[in-house]
């Protein structure tokens, strides 16, 4: 269903738009946050019965909020029966290790230590390498080059902002789909057998794989 | 009935069983829908005679064996004859 | 000290999980330990029937989460053959929403303090209902079968169990068949592992003596002669700290291999 976005009250940056994973709720990176969540009540209240019941997507791009800031954001969004049913990027658990696996800084390598799984989607402007496997269902998306010291079995998009110097590199490749910057490559179905690491980059306007 | 059942092969034992659930089953759900049902009973029945509508007791009841939907229907009146 | 709380969870339906936690129970509880289990799935009441104690309930989870009975006692049901097993069944007849996250914490906090082991049988999906039964477990054994769907949605489950602070979930491989395995027609624990990539609890060979066992509402565990009967009595060892090797695919014992690798090492 496609619903169109908000027009945004005075100059304040709070927006719905009606995406293909669904309603989806910005949060800015600039405001602070007791500010941008009136306007978020404010807007809900006069959107009245609009919203109501829903569930919506929270995309939190490079913020991160305290457990106060989500329990607040709950609250308000509770008042109008509104579930999230999301966070994109995944929130991160705070004392935890393994946190790791969350997008920190907006450049540089990510390092995720563990194999991302069916349904997990992780981003970062830079390089990402995973100590592990992207299982079928994950997907990567970097700016950068992406490497999978293990098997790359998921959705794996490098040069994400148009980079098409961009690699892939993982020890087994078998990927459900490769993209580097704008070009698209679904595997081919002899490639599962494969052995050995390989790298994937544009050639030409392709994406071609060679042994390492 | 226990000793019968231990011996006799296992899948009539389940269809015994489920039969006895789905008995169960669906008088529950059908609790939802008796107030419906009594309703449509009075309208339907009001048309041909004239009945105590406070005095109706309708139940569906659920045993062992089998369910029964049970009306009881205190009639004042028939309305016109039947031809 | 409180009892262990373990979710049985799989993404996918029908690969087991029901059957799973009535023979864990059971076995547990052939071990003399006090097993609640508690049938998280609300709307499709299941549990009950696999144990055979489906003409005895009166209360469910529902009517404990919103005090309709008075004490969580009432709503327990003792096991026909084992004193020392108890089930509080689903309802039948709500949605899941009928009961919260939180409402879950406070039944399995009362629970834990009087029984060893909670266990509870998840609803497949990933909504309200694994929410619900996740809630208050910090243990979680994952089923799943060798078969690509299953072990995509076992993979999601793992990845949610983890955002959901339990880590190291453990692995029960339901319904292999040997025969299909030597054949290549089927996969193995080490192509299921290398995707999934938590500790393997156990594997359970598919066995004819559970369709036969939820005929008669007697958990396979039970039976002696069951092959899936004795995978439930050894992953119930392991449970509680013992060392058993793992069935070889062929069905007699194995010593060395993989497999041990798999239970010792991380």
């Amino acid at each position: 269903m496609f619903v169109p976005a908000t027009r945004p009250v005075h100059e304040e940056q709070l927006v719905f738009k009606g995406l293909k994973q669904g309603l989806t709720l910005f949060v800015p990176e600039r405001d602070t946050f007791g500010h941008w969540l009136e306007v978020l009540e404010r807007q809900l209240n006069q959107a009245k019965g609009f919203f109501q019941g829903g569930a919506i997507l929270v995309e939190l791009g490079e913020r991160q909020l305290t457990p106060d800031e989500l329990a607040g954001l709950k609250k308000v969004l509770a008042q109008y029966r509104i579930r999230i049913k999301g966070f994109n990027p995944v929130l991160r658990k705070k004392n935890n290790p393994r946190s790791e696996k969350r997008p920190p800084a907006s450049t540089g390598v990510l390092l995720v230590k563990g194999t991302v799984r069916n349904g997990q989607r992780l981003e970062n402007e830079g390089d990402i390498v995973v100590k592990g496997d992207l299982n079928p269902g994950g997907e990567l998306v970097a700016t950068g080059d992406i490497i999978v010291l293990g098997a790359l079995r998921g959705i794996a998009h490098a040069g994400a902002g148009g980079n098409v110097k961009a690699e892939i590199i993982a020890f087994t490749l078998a990927p459900v789909q490769l993209r580097i910057a704008h070009i698209f490559s679904r595997a081919p179905e002899e490639r599962k057998g494969r052995q050995g690491p390989e790298i994937a980059y544009i050639k030409g306007e392709k994406i071609v794989v060679e042994r390492l | 009935m226990k000793l019968f059942r231990d011996e006799s092969p296992s899948k009539n034992q389940a269809v015994e069983r489920l039969r006895l659930i789905l008995v169960h089953d669906r008088a529950k759900v059908s609790t939802g829908l008796l107030e419906q049902l009594r309703g449509e009973i009075i309208n339907a029945i009001s048309k041909y005679v004239e009945i105590e509508e406070e005095a109706i007791e309708i139940e569906l009841n659920a045993t062992e064996s089998k369910a029964e939907l049970v009306a009881n229907i205190p009639v004042v009146k028939v309305r016109r004859a039947i031809e | 000290m409180a009892g262990r709380v373990i979710v049985v969870t799989s993404g996918k339906g029908g690969v087991g999980k029901t059957t799973t936690v009535a023979n864990i129970g059971t076995g547990l509880a052939l071990r003399h330990k006090k097993v609640v289990m508690i049938d998280a799935d609300i709307g499709l009441r299941n549990l009950d029937v696999v144990m055979g104690l489906e003409n005895r309930i009166i209360y469910d989870l529902v009517d404990v989460a919103e005090k309709t009975c008075r004490s969580i006692n009432k709503a327990l049901i003792k096991d026909k053959r084992l004193s020392n097993l108890y089930l509080l069944p689903a309802a039948q007849t709500r949605n899941k929403d009928a009961i919260s996250p939180e409402q879950m914490v406070a039944i399995v906090d009362e629970l834990k303090e009087e029984f060893d082991y909670v266990l509870v049988d998840c609803p497949a999906g990933i909504e309200r209902g694994f929410d619900n039964a996740v809630a208050a477990a910090t243990e979680a054994i994952v089923v799943t079968t060798p078969e690509v769907s299953a072990v995509r949605d076992a993979d999601r489950i793992i990845g949610l169990l983890q955002e959901k602070e339990i880590y190291e979930p453990v692995l029960i491989l339901n319904r292999l068949r040997p025969d299909m395995v030597r054949k290549g027609d089927m996969m193995d624990v080490d192509d299921i592992n290398d995707i999934l990539a938590i500790k393997l609890l156990g594997i359970v060979p598919d066995d004819e003596e559970i369709i036969i066992s939820t005929n008669k509402g007697e958990p396979a565990v039970l039976n002696n002669q069951s092959k899936a009967g004795e995978a439930f009595r050894n992953i119930v060892r392991r449970m509680e700290g013992e060392e058993v090797p793992f069935m070889s695919v062929n069905g007699e014992p194995g010593i060395f291999g993989r497999f041990l690798k798999l239970l010792n090492g991380k």
